[in-house]
């Protein structure tokens, strides 16, 4: 494997859509390569960083649930897809 | 795992009971990603509100076993484009290039400048408004990308599936989603005050007892 491609592949290994045998290419290039080891590290502890923040998670307003519901009633009183004319 | 019928409606068709009990829990994943893609709470909800209205209406299109949550992203998908990015006028996606250079630039140089690895420090003076504020910069194709593989999960193939391009497509705005979400972020983290040019101080501290 490439320096230049290493970041690409530490994506695709996180996010498990790697082959077993690409990642043990993979996996030997961060053995013999330590600048590309840390820059994996660095990329990787970002992600990660932003996969568990909450900042970008919000729960609907309370009562879109109940809107939601609301409104499927109100238009679709028969079964799904039988046409409505209006 | 069938649920009671109501009266009078045929077995093999879905009922609206069916529909809200089976998409439901879905709501505020949806929601969120609305949130993200128009930045505006009430864009957000009417976006919410038009997928699921459409969801209902081709809900008989939808393949039992295959998958729902995917399904519904997909139809937001097309919605907010249909409605949203018309309005939106967004520029041309080669925008980014610059940005994602200057992070490049941006770590190399904080890694000359200080010979232990810098991203430990950067990353604890990286604020939970930096990081809404890296996502919101992102192109809305890129912002896409990252909200659907970090926040909700999908894989390559469902997001493929969501956006309705090649798996490789899909592949090439992740990377690029991400690595101008990490620039944004140092950058913004910068920004506040955390990292000084020259003196990281605040972290100085952390580690060194």
């Amino acid at each position: 494997m490439e320096c230049k491609r290493i970041i690409e592949a530490t994506f695709q290994s996180l996010d498990n859509e790697m082959d077993p045998e690409t990642h043990a290419d993979f996996e030997a290039h961060l053995e013999r390569c330590p600048p590309c080891s840390e820059r994996s590290r660095i990329v990787i502890s970002y992600l990660l960083m932003f996969r568990r923040s909450d900042a970008c998670r919000c729960a609907a307003p309370r009562d879109l649930h109940e809107r939601v519901r609301e409104l499927l009633r109100r238009h679709c009183s028969g079964p799904p897809s039988t046409s409505q004319s209006s | 795992m069938t649920s009671a019928e109501p009266l009078g409606i045929q077995d093999d068709q879905p009922t609206a009971w069916d529909f809200e009990n089976a998409t439901m829990p879905f709501l505020d994943a949806l929601y969120n990603t609305a949130y993200r893609m128009t930045r505006n709470a009430e864009d957000a909800e009417d976006l919410v509100q038009e997928t699921y209205l459409k969801a209902y209406k081709y809900y008989d299109k939808f393949q039992e076993g295959t998958n729902l949550k995917a399904w519904l992203f997909k139809i937001m998908k097309n919605t907010f484009i249909n409605a949203y990015r018309k309005k939106q006028q967004v520029p041309p996606e080669t925008d980014f290039s610059d940005i994602e250079e200057s992070f490049e630039s941006l770590v190399s140089e904080e890694a000359k400048r200080d010979d232990k690895s810098p991203e430990d420090e950067l990353l604890s003076g990286v604020l939970d408004e930096d990081i809404q504020r890296a996502l919101d910069s992102l192109p809305s194709d890129f912002r896409m990308v990252v909200l659907l593989a970090d926040l909700e999960g999908f894989t390559y193939k469902e997001i493929a599936g969501i956006l309705e391009v090649p798996v490789g497509t899909v592949m090439s705005r992740l990377y690029r989603g991400r690595r101008l979400l990490e620039a944004a972020m140092l950058k913004y983290a910068r920004e506040h005050g955390y990292l000084r040019d020259g003196e990281p101080t605040k972290m100085r501290s952390r580690g060194d007892g």
